[in-house]
């Protein structure tokens, strides 16, 4: 028989307010009770908008007359934010759950604590890069065409989103890499994958550089990461940050 | 103390409230709900402080003093408006329907709607835990009201916010397993 939790001991348990002994019993429940898995991530996710809405409230304190413009810069901190929330979903996937190993065992996790995502026949992931290691972007493709092949051969529909911003733009990059030709050949190959790049991420590039930055021919653009997050939540895709 | 470490005490603890300054003031803009009022807040909490620094032992506890000081800025404020009203079961926004943060598109907004509907008293607890990762034990003593009460307001915003936000359904039934103790 599961045992009840109530709201309260979830709190705790998200706020590491709980003893060792009680903290452990949560976590054993956890692999084995997508409800209570679910009601976690509900709670963190409250937790995680509270400090989305005043991340960084001291810079909306512009003059009146630029304040309008100060307000502008909001989505840049909701995208930081939000990015922060899928870090922490993936991480509660990642040690909660089932102790996934491959992105197949993972997205599995994920699609049973994501309840949007749980009534729906189709996998949905977006996979989310802000890191320039060389050796993530061997992995995240490995495991991607894993995920695809299985799929695939197991006829079950999935459609994967890979959006990079940051240092991540470096997967999209048109250079002598070592994982270009693998990423250029799965995108070819599989039309349930899709490449998108962060403009405003591209913008900043070229500020820094002073050159813009040359994309893959397979990639595609969105004009920011955080409204594509929001959308592909809304929407119910799951979300791991790689 | 001789006269120079007085000093040099003395400006510490000046840089030290000036490091507080931003999250002081984000706490105050997440209660008040207002820049210009959160900013006065801010600016009284620190004169308080510069005031009443002999008070403070221990300044590895100079934070949580800090907020317990805007906090009283804050309810005597509002006790000077309202004389009659509960101040922790103020609710400082009233809008008219849950489809109203749905309506909104920024999702900061969204939220800030959300919060500013909640009774005062769950606000801070949360914002305290949320904002500032203060411990329970902590923000009992920030707020001055016994732990249990601490979890309660909390459990509470939280389900509210999930209700508001996220289209959540609260745990039901009678709770078989209570939460027996906390850290």
């Amino acid at each position: 028989m599961k045992e009840h939790f109530s709201d309260e001991h979830l709190n705790a348990y998200l706020d590491n307010q709980l003893d060792r002994e009680e903290r452990i019993r949560i976590m054993e429940a956890l692999p084995h009770d997508a409800e209570l898995a679910s009601r976690l991530c509900k709670l963190q996710k409250v937790q995680e908008m509270v400090q989305l809405a005043y991340h960084n409230v001291e810079a909306e304190k512009e003059p009146d007359n630029t304040r309008d413009v100060a307000r502008n810069f909001w989505p840049a901190v909701a995208a930081s934010m939000l990015l922060v929330t899928g870090l922490v979903t993936g991480w509660l996937a990642n040690n909660h759950l089932a102790q996934p190993t491959t992105l197949v065992d993972l997205s599995k996790s994920i699609q049973a604590g994501n309840q949007l995502a749980a009534n729906q026949q189709e996998w949905r992931l977006m996979l989310h890069v802000s890191s320039g290691d060389n050796k993530r972007f061997a992995i995240l493709l490995d495991e991607t065409e894993q995920l695809l092949k299985t799929s695939a051969r197991e006829n079950r529909a999935v459609q994967i989103e890979i959006l990079t911003n940051g240092a991540g733009l470096k997967l999209l990059e048109q250079k002598d890499r070592p994982h270009i030709q693998k990423l250029q050949k799965l995108a070819r190959q599989y039309n349930n994958l899709s490449l998108i790049a962060c403009q405003t991420a591209m913008k900043r590039y070229k500020a820094e550089k002073g050159v813009d930055i040359q994309l893959i021919p397979e990639a595609g653009t969105v004009p920011s990461a955080m409204h594509e997050v929001i959308k592909r939540q809304e929407e119910g895709w799951s979300y791991i940050n790689i | 103390m001789n006269p120079l470490s007085s000093l040099v005490s003395q400006r510490k603890f000046k840089q030290q409230l000036e490091v507080m300054r931003p999250r002081l003031y984000r706490m105050a803009h997440a209660w008040c709900h207002n820049p210009d009022l959160a900013d006065d807040l801010v600016q009284e909490t620190m004169v308080k402080a510069l005031r009443n620094k002999q008070h403070l032992r221990d300044r590895g506890a100079m934070n949580s003093w800090l907020f317990s000081i805007l906090r009283n800025c804050w309810c005597d404020h509002y006790r000077r408006l309202r004389e009659v009203e509960d101040i922790e079961n103020l609710v400082l926004v009233d809008h008219k329907s849950p489809a109203h943060y749905v309506e909104q598109n920024n999702v900061v907004d969204r939220v800030r709607a959300a919060i500013a509907s909640l009774p005062a008293g769950q606000c801070q607890v949360m914002t305290l835990v949320d904002l500032e990762g203060m411990t329970y034990n902590d923000v009992a003593a920030v707020m001055d009201i016994p732990i249990g009460t601490v979890m309660s307001r909390l459990c509470r915003a939280r389900r509210q916010l999930a209700e508001l936000l996220l289209e959540f359904k609260p745990e039901t039934g009678t709770s078989r397993n209570r939460l027996r103790r906390v850290k």
